[in-house]
């Protein structure tokens, strides 16, 4: 049931780079066109199995202890932004081996710099990137869920930095690994009145912490790129007085085009 | 609170990106071609002289106008022509695509004629314009005070044209330096 709700959700949190590790030179642009797929595991995806499995229930026989477990697992799928995502990211070279990139996607708005070291072949960069998510479709393929526990107003930053090296075979390919840790605090508005438990908020953060590898393989101005990043999620769910445990695993692959001009 | 106000700033971050690191870090002008000019060169049959030297991160775009200083008709052709930095690495040019699409079709047209396939003649005094580009990957072409060009593919009625170099300089106020 997990996996398939995977499959169909409308929106992910954004942790793909899917860029060469090479940092742009001033005036090189680059477009890319993002797909990613956040699979979260271990903890947070019990807690999403229960409330699923409790919302195809008859919810009139919710006991007090079984809506908190549903209004708690639908909460940990709202934070844990699992599914298929998409965005479009324009980065410009700076200079002095600085680049800024700018990515929309999925009700996330993030910006980012790099700051690189050129030997080529082989490149580093040292990576900021702080993104705005306001939430958006995230809970609609599932609604009957969603009708038992309205959770509205999710405010989400990801700060993220990144470190990554690789290198570069002329115009034609790249291959790069990395680390990355991203702190995201959030807050949101939940009202599970439809279960009896009436309406909270809550607010706290989550963060992750892993690494990715990648390629890509293309000629001079078209590459397409591929990844996959494996991180570590922590951070504690507090929803009506009951702590979830948001640990685990994510898994995102991702893949896309890059115009790079 | 703190929500809202790393919100806003990444907000902000979007429109300042261009000038806030600017100013912190000093960034170059965001300029992606900076033209180059050159000194006309002779040798003992004809001149060259850059007419356009459009130099971006990756490319050398040059266009070159051959004059017949001789006396007769001559036949100007072109072989392969070689870049280098002052660091000592070349590059290798060709003739730009739209020159080649030329020749392709000048050749076609005289294949159709059942006409032998040759260069026209130039006559005294009149010349024979060639775009070339340079492309390299890895390097930073427009950083670089000079960029030198050797003509020994320019080839004077099956010989070669025996010209001296020709070097290509940055405007005055183009960076210099492949770490900008």
């Amino acid at each position: 049931m997990v996996w398939a709700l995977t499959l169909v959700t409308g929106c992910a949190m954004n942790l793909a780079e899917l860029r060469s590790p090479r940092v742009l030179r001033g005036g090189e642009m680059q477009v890319t066109s993002g797909n990613n797929v956040v699979v979260p595991t271990s903890g947070v995806a019990e807690s999403w199995r229960t409330a699923v499995i409790l919302a195809e229930a008859n919810d009139e026989d919710l006991t007090d202890d079984e809506a908190l477990d549903l209004v708690g697992g639908a909460t940990a799928i709202a934070l844990s932004s699992p599914g298929y995502g998409t965005y479009v990211e324009y980065a410009l070279g700076l200079g002095r081996g600085f680049d800024f990139a700018a990515r929309v996607g999925n009700g996330i708005y993030g910006v980012g710099f790099r700051k690189g070291i050129d030997r080529h072949p082989w490149h580093a960069n040292l990576g900021l990137r702080a993104a705005y998510n306001g939430g958006g479709s995230w809970l609609s393929y599932a609604n009957k869920l969603n009708s038992l526990v309205d959770i509205g107003k999710v405010r989400r930053v990801d700060l993220s930095v990144t470190a990554m090296a690789g290198r570069e075979w002329e115009e034609w390919g790249r291959l790069w690994i990395g680390a990355k840790a991203v702190y995201s605090p959030y807050t949101l508005d939940i009202d599970a009145s439809a279960v009896g438990l009436g309406e909270t908020s809550t607010s706290s953060s989550l963060t992750y912490a892993g690494g990715f590898i990648g390629g890509g393989l293309g000629f001079r101005y078209v590459h397409f790129m591929v990844e996959l990043s494996v991180l570590y999620a922590s951070g504690e769910l507090d929803v009506f007085g009951r702590e979830y445990s948001m640990k685990g695993l994510v898994l995102a692959p991702s893949w896309g085009f890059q115009v790079t001009f | 609170m703190r929500l809202t106000a790393i919100a806003v700033c990444v907000a902000l971050c979007g429109p300042v990106a261009g000038c806030f690191p600017m100013k912190i870090f000093e960034l170059p002008p965001i300029q992606r071609t900076w033209d180059f000019s050159a000194e006309a060169v002779a040798g003992p049959r004809v001149r060259v002289q850059v007419i356009e030297a459009k130099i971006t991160q990756k490319d050398a775009w040059v266009t070159l106008r051959v004059f017949n200083q001789m006396t007769t008709a001559a036949r100007v052709e072109f072989a392969t022509f070689v870049l280098s930095y002052p660091d000592g690495d070349t590059v290798e040019g060709y003739l730009s695509y739209g020159e080649k699409l030329g020749k392709t079709l000048a050749h076609a047209e005289q294949t159709l004629r059942r006409e032998e396939q040759e260069e026209p003649l130039v006559a005294p005094g009149a010349h024979v314009d060639i775009q070339l580009d340079f492309h390299q990957y890895g390097r930073d072409l427009r950083r670089h005070e000079t960029l030198t060009i050797d003509l020994a593919g320019v080839i004077i009625d099956g010989v070669s044209a025996q010209l001296p170099s020709l070097v290509l300089r940055a405007p005055p106020e183009a960076p210099i330096g492949e770490h900008i």
